[in-house]
């Protein structure tokens, strides 16, 4: 049984480490314009469905044949509660690099400051978050999903500024609104990762603190 | 004093190990680490102690190649090469080799060593010698292809058009002096840079030095109205190369000018540091330069602005010419800039003992 949870413990982070690197990826062909990046980004998500299907086969595989009760149990269900967030973090990198697509063949709207910013956070978020599911940290779960609101605030900042520039200019609007869904893409991943948080909590503790006002108030 | 390395064998292994600058990784067949150096725990951030159960390779990264080439290996039994991106805080290049660990008395493979070379310099310096031939083939074509547009325009029949022949004449000599000044710079570059600039220093005192260059740059600032201020205190001396001098001040000095806005200003301003050093700084109230292309200004052919750069016209060698100028002289050369407020560079320059 260890050395089929190890399996499906290698495979879950390994899907993350390619999650990680499709944001990562995505997020330079944006700030950088390259766009033989972007389309790189784009041709590598076939390989992060293929890894999440072999994760949910492995899963029912281990139910059905191992039965497992307990901690092994709360393994396996929250690994695969886990798997399609991350698998849906990477399409929505995947959706940062078609942006950055289009947004590199016009001119830049403005250098970007804030969204450089709010990219980093969200990275650093995803790669602490997978840091707990590896080190089983609930402790470590906790503090990241406390620093959504951060991610929100910048979104709103961001928004804010992409529509006063749209109302000042109207050549700027159709780049102004792929910017919008940009920021958006990067605001859905930190909530992505604040559901990770929420599975690495479920495996270690066994609580479900999803649809909690706080994420130390138990669920009744 | 000897030592027999068979009794040692041991705290060899580890004091080799941890004398090496490149990060190992042994794993066995089930990819757990059974041993790692320092310079690897540094690469991978591994905290140790408080393990409960050996690491496995995910414990210590998730890239995707790095697992790759040791199942690879583990699965061929050959070994894997690869350069690959880690991100730890900042972003570094490495170059990663995966081998087959073989025990001679047994059979097949007993796990896979991984040796990771950290190459970013390596990389930094291939993209800027990429980038300055890029940029180069570029800063001569475009004033070449003007030059024989035009040519051609006079040879088909516009040298006989007394309206226009002049004009295309006067477009033709601008480009070629652009593109010969081009190429002086770049021997320039490469003279200071083989040590072949002839470096002799002598006592000078700024103010008057910097008095002395107005007339190299009067006409740029009644062009661009720009007011001109040398607030050098007398008195200040450094030990420098004149004529290397020269070229440092009136190069930051034209830049200041060009790059500034209507009706803005220029100053040179000196002050000691500490008693073996006098900073020169320029200052201007221009259009500043962003961070992100801070570390780069420095750079061959590297443009903040490229159609700003082309309509002032240098040749964008000029701040590389300075820095080696500069570090020809003993010096050193900063900048800060504030975008839409100005920039001020800065030279350290050594004073006489």
């Amino acid at each position: 049984m260890d050395v089929d949870l190890d399996r499906l413990r290698d495979k879950i982070l390994i899907l993350g480490g390619q999650a990680e690197t499709a944001l990562l990826q995505a997020t330079k062909a944006l700030i950088h314009r390259d766009s033989v990046l972007a389309q790189q980004v784009i041709a590598d998500d076939d390989d992060i469905d293929y890894v999440e299907s072999e994760i949910d086969q492995l899963c029912v595989d281990l139910l059905r044949d191992k039965c497992p009760v307990s901690e092994d149990l709360r393994f396996i269900f929250g690994i695969a509660r886990t798997a399609p967030i991350i698998e849906r973090i990477a399409d929505h990198a995947v959706n940062i690099a078609r942006h950055a697509l289009k947004l590199n063949d016009e001119p830049q709207l403005k250098p970007y400051v804030e969204l450089p910013r709010m990219a980093e956070l969200v990275h650093q978020m995803l790669v602490e978050s997978l840091d707990a599911l590896t080190q089983r940290d609930a402790a470590k779960a906790y503090k990241i999903i406390r620093r959504d609101p951060e991610v929100d605030r910048l979104y709103g900042r961001i928004f804010d500024e992409l529509l006063l520039f749209m109302t000042q200019d109207s050549s700027a609007v159709v780049r102004s609104v792929e910017l919008l869904f940009v920021v958006k893409h990067f605001e859905r991943i930190a909530d992505y990762v604040t559901n990770i948080c929420e599975q690495v909590v479920f495996i270690v503790e066994g609580r479900i603190i999803k649809h909690t006002k706080e994420p130390w108030e138990i669920h009744p | 004093m000897s030592f027999i390395p068979e009794q040692h064998s041991e705290s060899l292994l580890q004091a080799v190990l941890g004398s090496l600058r490149e990060g190992i990784l042994v794993l066995d067949t089930d990819t757990q680490v059974v041993l790692y150096n320092q310079a690897a725990a540094d690469i991978f951030k591994i905290r140790s102690g408080g393990a409960r159960r050996l690491l496995r390779l995910v414990d210590v990264t998730r890239h995707k190649i790095i697992h790759q080439g040791f199942r690879k290996v583990l699965d061929e039994g050959t070994s894997f090469n690869s350069e690959i991106e880690l991100v730890n805080g900042q972003e570094r290049n490495y170059s990663f080799r995966a081998t087959p660990l073989r025990f001679s008395h047994e059979e097949g493979v007993a796990g896979v060593i991984g040796v990771f070379f950290d190459v970013t310099q390596i990389v930094k310096l291939e993209r800027i010698r990429r980038e300055f031939f890029t940029n180069l083939s570029h800063e001569l074509r475009t004033p070449l292809t003007s030059i024989l547009v035009y040519v051609e325009t006079l040879l088909s029949g516009a040298i006989h058009d007394i309206e226009y022949n002049v004009e295309f004449l006067e477009i033709i000599n601008k480009h070629a002096k652009r593109m010969r000044n081009l190429v002086q710079d770049i021997s320039d570059l490469s003279a200071i840079e083989a040590g072949e600039v002839q470096i002799n220093p002598a006592n000078i005192e700024v103010h008057k030095f910097v008095e002395t260059l107005t007339p190299l740059f009067s006409a740029d600032v009644t062009t661009y109205h720009i007011t001109f201020t040398n607030a050098v205190p007398p008195g200040l001396c450094v030990w420098a190369d004149a004529q290397s001098l020269e070229q440092i001040l009136v190069n930051l000095i034209i830049n200041a000018i060009k790059f500034n806005q209507p009706q803005g200003s220029v100053t040179v301003e000196a002050a000691t540091a500490g008693d073996e050093a006098v900073v020169i700084s320029v200052r201007d109230t221009g259009i500043g330069i962003e961070s992100h292309h801070l570390p780069r200004i420095f750079e061959r052919l590297y443009r903040v602005d490229k159609s700003r750069s082309q309509e002032v016209g240098g040749t964008g060698l000029g701040l590389a010419i300075v820095k080696h100028l500069v570090l020809a002289n003993k010096g050193e050369i900063t900048v800060e800039s504030v975008p839409t407020q100005g920039s001020v560079f800065r030279v350290k320059l050594p004073t006489r003992l």
